[in-house]
This record gives C-alpha cells, structure tokens and sequence, in this order.
C-alpha cells in the first residue's frame, strides 16, 4: 500500500507540474498563464450557462432534463479526457520507464497509474461538475441527501468512465501493433474525436431545428428526454446516477447506487485482469519498442526519392511536414481552424437550409436575400475572419516549433529577410482557406452579393491576413520558446497568446472605427480606402521587417 | 580559408566571453580548437558560422566577411553542431534533400553523394526511416552527411566525433585529412587531445574566453620546454589561466 501512496504521489506531482496553470518555481497557481485564465472563465460560463438551464427547466416543471441531458454530456467529455490521457498515462508517459527497474509488482503499477488518471478527471469535474450540481441542488431546493448522492456522482464517474477506455485500450495496444507508436495512436484518436464531434453536433443541431411550434418544442422536449434515456441505457451508470440524483430520498436510490457500485467494481476487477495479462507481459516489456519504431529496412530508390527544388519550396515544404506530422503541433495549431470550418460549413449547409423553411414569415427570407450590402456589412464580414485569424498558432509558433533546429535558420545561406516570408505560408495558406470557406458560406446565405464586393472583401482580407502573420512571427521572433522539453509546451508554456488577442482587438476595433466614419459614404469608395488603409500597413510591416531583420532574429543562438 | 580577427563576444555587459581572438586558419590545414567546459569554444563556432552576433571584429571565410556578406560566406561553410537532434520528423532522405536544396547541389550531384556518403557512413537502409527512430550516433551520421553532401570549402565541426561509432569515426577522420589534402579548411572543437593529437596540423587552446595557444603540438612542447603528452600541457595552460585570472 505504502508503494502504491508513493507511486502515485510521485505520477501525479509530474503531471501536476507539468500543468501549464502552475507556477513551475513556487508551486501556486500561474496568474500570468492564458490558460489559468482560459480555466476561470470555462468555471464561470459553465456555471452561468447551467444556471440559466436549470433556472428555465425548473420554471416549466422539467428540472429532471437537466439532469439527462448534463450526465450524458459529462460521460463524454470525460470519455474524451481519457481517451486522450489513458494511452499517454500507461503507454507513452516517461515516468513509467523511471520505474520500471524498481521492485514494485505489475498491481501497484496499475493502481497507481490508474489513480493518475483519476486525479485528471477529479480536476476537470472540478472546472465543469460541481458547480452545477451544486446549482441544481439550490435551485430545486434538494435536500441534504441529493448532496451526498452529487459527492458520490463525483466520485464514481472517473472511475467507471476510466476502467471502461483503460480496458479497451489495452486490448487495442495487445493486439494492434500499428497503435504502439504514439504519434499514429495520437492521430487515429485526433480524426475519431473529430467525426464524433462532429456527428453529435450535427444531430443535436437538427434537433433543435426540427421544433416548429411552442407546441412542438414541449413535445420535442420529452421526446429528447425519452431518446436520451434510451442512448444513456448503453452507458450504464448514467441512468442509475440520474435515478440518485432525481430521487434522491427514495429507495431507487440506494438501489441506484449499489448498482452503480457493482459494475464498477466488476469494471475494476476486468481491469486488473485484462492489465496484468496485457499491460505488464506485453507491453512494459517492449516499452523501448512503444517509442522507436523497427527500421524496416525499406531499401530506397534514390533516383525516385531525390528531387531537386527551388529554396523557396523546400524550405515551405518542409515547414509543412514538420507542422503536419506533429500530432501535437498539428492539434495545437491547425486542428482548432479545421474543426471550426467543418462545424461552420455543417452549420450553415445543414441548418439554414432548414431554418429558412422552419420560418413562416417570407419577410425575414427576403430581408437576408436582399440585405443592403454596405460598410458596416463588410466590417462585420472582416471583423469574423480576423476572429477566425486568431484561432491558429501556426505563425506565433514558428520559430519556437523548432525549438533547438531553430540554428539551422542562422548558419544556412539563406537570407533571413526570406526565411521569414517561408516561415509564413502554412499560416497565410490555413488563413486563405479560412477566408475562402467564409466567403463561400456567406455567399451560399446571401447568393445577391455583387461579385465585385466579395473579390474587394478577398483582397482586403489578404492584406489583414498577411498582417496577422507578419506581426505574430514577429511575436515569435522577439519571445521564443526554444528551450523546451516536450512538444505541448510551445503552446502551453508561452504568453504569446496573448499578443494575437491584443491584435485582434485592436484590429477589431479598428474596423468598427472605420464602419463608422464611412457609413455614409458610397461602398466601394469605403472598401477601397479601406483595401488602401490595409495595404500600406502591411507595406510599412514588410519594409521594417527587411530592415531590421538581423535585429528581429538575434534571439536565436 | 578562416581569419578572425579582434573577436570579442558578451552576454552581459563588461563580462566577455571571448575576449579579443585573432585566429588564422589556413587553406590546406586541420586545426584542432581545444578548452575545458565553458571555455567559449562553442561560442566561437556560433560567432563563425553566424549563429551569434560578434560585439568587435571581424570573421571573414574565403574572404567574404560573415557580417556584410553573410550569404557567400555561409555558403561556403559546413557546419556540424553539438546537438544532433535536428528535425526528427523529417525522414533522413528528407533531410539530406532539404539541405541538398538549401545549398542548391544540382541534382545528379546530389544522387551520387547521398548514396556513397550513406553508405560509408552506414546509414543508407535507414534513409526512408524518420529522424527520430534513429540512434543518437545515426543521427549524429545524418548531419555529417548533409554537411558532406554540398561539398564546402571549409568545415566547422563543434564535437563531430561524439557518439559515433569506431567505423563512422575512423571514415570521418579520413575525410577531415582527405578535405585537407584538397586544399580546404577543417576547424574542429573536441574533447579529446588523443584525437587533436594525431589528426590536427595546429591547435588552439581556449580558457575563459582567451586564446591561450596556437601552433602545433611541437611548438607547444618547445615551449613548454617539457616533453610531455598534450594532456599534461592542456593542464598546465588552462590551469595557470585559472590561477592567473
């Protein structure tokens, strides 16, 4: 027992460390870390948004929805964390190998290491679970026995969503070989995230669409109640957790409750067996395999493989495979767009479509059909890309992603006035296609849109996309992160985020400043002044930039 | 050909670490660049090859000055650095193509000397394997390789023979001689006197930012006046560099 105390005190305080809300040097919470912040303000709006829920279900005599509808949301995010966290915590973690040679048995192991992943889960439920079962409890007037049963629901959940992924994962790590590299394991689970996100969003929205009526949307209501307790039967333990908290001071549930507790404890019975047959005898004993792929001696044909290019290509080339082959940098900087574009075009293709019939009143249809096309219109359009903009980390990471190569960038004849502008493309490219998608849905919901504003609107764009680059490389330039131990800590250990906010901001606010004051006057005299404002920015940018370009890259040594 | 001239270098102010280095390394020869742990020696391969600044002086390769005229200079520099863990996502066959493009080796150029520099280095098989699935001295390999493959006038290796295998290390050292018969430069910072010992035509010693000594090992035994290995003498210059300072 002491081992396993010792063991997991050790896993955890790494993990704990490593948390990027942390002050590294005295241990308290990091006030300066974005993602402190990013942490607060996930408490807040979680805890607002449930109130609000809660607060409107209790109104109409419905608070119970809330409560099938918040577990099974719960169930999954916390099914997400683990499949996220389970194969880097037994798997790919390097504390494991640290370990490895010390006399502790395969169990304490295992215990330990599941409890790691406990504590993970126990901090998010912090962020996002306790705040609105303790609202829900006040706002129904529960009594004390709802909170015992809420402490239980806390408790229980991690243990029984986390057994559930350990096992499968170790049966897939047994008998598929392809996943033992962290990196392929890594994309499979990003692209498997991506599709049931995706999926669940595009159901949920249809449902919501589908009501027609105030009639409708009660029916619609107890319908989404009854198809969620049908989906909740397969998790097991939500409906017996729903049945805890709905009734708490009947005996359903106690009963509820030793259910719950016997399938987890059959769940961690599985999963004791399955990891000490599968975890310890297969995989511990090839860890060093897990990490450094077999060569395969694929003998290559040099003719074939080698090409020759201009510098230009190879140098964005390879900027791009570094970017794409890094599940970490990939999630980190290109992931967050891609979805945001898949969910908008989803939103806009499968929804409006649908909204548009749903409204009775043609007034609305022809209002968006035929909406005055003006200055504050243009704005706003440039106003959501620069948003967009401001998702990705491509260029605010460019110089730290290479943390240590970044020499390379020095000593090789290459000029760095150059260097800078290959160091862009992946950035300007993702935001490219950002702007195309907007334009292209924008164009999709309002078709009477003269093609000359939507191709000043592109242009315009370009130049706010080019800035955005410039000034974040520039970010990135004068605070590298280059000294860093693990890939997550380019984005997780620097402030730069903070610098895209700002421009972001003020960018913003620019194009409100410029809504206002051209309001009046004709349109494409507005956007061509505007596409002049934009332009000669971006060229005074690009001129102090190959003035200064030894200066701006005087951080890497 | 390498001149340095007057080089000072500091990280803060009043505090050099290089101090005024005057270094001449000719066509035709091997120099070996010696000192103890933070002596400056990979500070001055970063002043070289244009990594770092130089606060006064002047470097100049082939002539061209690597602060006016960085471009030509760094093109006729090779350099290997102490860190062999570079772009490991990249396969090596990647890598070799990236610098190959980089340093613009026409193309049947580049075919020829990947295949026979990977081949002598043993590394040939892995080439369509990523970086990262490589040994420390296979990845050690792979940079020494690509510095190989544009074919510069002068080298500049900062601990090349650090975690290479005795095949690999005994290949290279023939090149260094081999680049050096043909009337280029090899500048070379080690660890190892042995190594400096038998391959180096001069060797300087640095300590504490200073140029201590160059000229060959004879001269440095002449005067020294002693007839000892070059181990008892790097301990006893850096030692009285110690004491003095």
């Amino acid at each position: 027992m002491k081992k396993i105390v010792s063991l997991t005190n050790v896993f955890i305080k790494e993990y704990y460390q490593n948390l990027p809300i942390f002050d590294n040097k005295n241990k308290k919470f990091n006030k300066k870390s974005i993602f402190y912040w990013l942490i607060v303000i996930i408490f807040f709006a979680v805890g607002y948004v449930s109130y609000e829920i809660i607060k409107f279900l209790t109104n109409i005599g419905q608070s119970e929805i809330f409560i099938n509808l918040y577990l099974p949301i719960l169930t999954m995010f916390l099914a997400f964390q683990v499949i996220l966290s389970c194969a880097n915590v037994f798997f790919f973690s390097k504390d494991t190998e640290n370990v490895l040679y010390m006399p502790i048995n395969s169990v304490e192991l295992l215990i330990s290491k599941f409890i790691t992943l406990l504590c993970m889960l126990y901090f998010s439920e912090g962020i996002i679970a306790v705040v609105p079962l303790t609202l829900y409890g006040m706002i129904t007037s529960a009594n004390f026995v709802y909170y015992i049963w809420a402490i239980v629901t806390i408790f229980i959940y991690p243990i029984f969503v986390s057994g559930a992924i350990s096992i499968l994962t170790f049966v897939i790590m047994k008998f598929s070989r392809f996943f033992r590299n962290k990196e392929v394991f890594q994309i499979f689970m990003t692209v498997f995230l991506i599709f049931t996100i995706l999926i669940v969003e595009y159901i949920m929205l249809n449902n919501l669409f589908n009501i027609k009526s105030n009639e409708d949307a009660f029916n619609q209501m107890i319908s989404i109640q009854d198809r969620m307790q049908n989906i909740n039967r397969m998790l097991l333990i939500v409906n017996p957790t729903i049945n805890m908290l709905a009734s708490p001071e009947k005996i359903l549930a106690v009963v509820s409750f030793l259910k719950i507790l016997a399938i987890c404890s059959i769940e961690i019975i599985v999963f004791l067996l399955v990891g000490n047959i599968t975890y310890i005898k297969y995989i511990l004993k090839n860890i060093t395999s897990i990490e450094r792929k077999k060569g395969t001696k694929k003998i290559i044909d040099i003719n074939k493989k080698v090409k020759n290019n201009k510098i230009g290509i190879a140098y964005t080339t390879k900027e791009f495979k570094l970017l794409l082959r890094n599940p970490s940098f990939f999630m980190q900087c290109v992931f967050p767009v891609i979805t945001l574009l898949i969910s908008c075009i989803l939103l806009v293709v499968s929804v409006y479509p649908t909204m548009m019939n749903v409204m009775q009143d043609d007034t609305v249809k022809k209002a968006i059909e035929n909406m005055s096309f003006n200055t504050e219109v243009v704005c706003d359009i440039l106003i959501i890309l620069q948003v967009m903009y401001s998702i990705s980390n491509i260029s605010l990471t460019a110089i730290s992603r290479d943390g240590k190569d970044a020499t390379l960038i020095k000593y090789i004849p290459v000029s760095l006035y150059k260097q800078f502008l290959y160091k862009n493309i992946p950035q300007f490219m993702l935001n490219l296609l950002t702007t195309i998608v907007v334009l292209g849905l924008i164009w999709y919901i309002i078709p009477s849109i003269k093609i000359i504003y939507m191709f000043i609107i592109f242009i315009i764009s370009i130049m706010i996309n080019l800035i955005n680059c410039y000034l974040m490389l520039i970010v990135d330039l004068k605070r590298p992160n280059l000294n860093w131990a693990t890939e997550e800590a380019v984005v997780k250990k620097s402030d730069n985020k903070l610098f895209q906010y700002v421009l972001m901001i003020v960018n913003i606010l620019l194009l409100l400043y410029i809504a206002t004051i051209f309001k009046s006057i004709n349109i494409m005299l507005a956007m061509t002044i505007e596409c002049i404002i934009y332009t000669i920015l971006f060229i005074i940018i690009d001129r102090c930039v190959k003035k200064w370009q030894y200066k701006l890259f005087n951080k890497i040594q | 050909m390498l001149e340095l001239k007057n080089i000072s270098k500091s990280y803060k102010k009043g505090q050099k670490v290089i101090d005024n280095i005057n270094l001449d390394i000719k066509d035709g020869e091997i120099f070996g660049f010696l000192g103890p742990n933070g002596a400056g020696k990979t500070t001055t391969i970063k002043m070289i090859t244009g990594i770092l600044d130089i606060d006064e002086g002047e470097i100049l390769i082939d002539k061209n000055s690597i602060i006016t005229n960085p471009i030509e200079a760094k093109k006729k520099i090779g350099y290997v650095s102490d860190n062999p863990d570079m772009f490991l996502k990249l396969k090596g066959i990647e890598f070799l193509n990236f610098i190959a493009d980089v340093y613009e080796v026409p193309e049947t150029q580049r075919k020829e000397r990947i295949e026979k520099l990977s081949k002598e280095f043993d590394i040939y098989d892995v080439l369509n394997d990523k970086i990262q699935n490589y040994s420390h001295g296979m990845r050690q390999k792979i940079i020494i390789v690509s510095v190989l493959l544009h074919n510069p006038k002068n080298w500049i290796l900062d601990e090349p023979l650090t975690g290479l295998d005795p095949k690999s290390s005994f290949y290279l050292k023939n090149k260094m001689k081999e680049h050096a018969r043909l009337n280029n430069t090899v500048f070379f910072s080690t660890h190892i006197l042995e190594i400096a010992e038998k391959l180096c035509d001069r060797i300087g010693i640095i300590n504490k930012g200073k140029l201590l000594f160059v000229g060959t090992i004879e001269e440095l035994r002449k005067a020294k006046k002693e007839n000892i290995s070059l181990e008892e003498l790097f301990m006893e210059i850096t030692q009285v560099n110690e004491e003095n300072s």
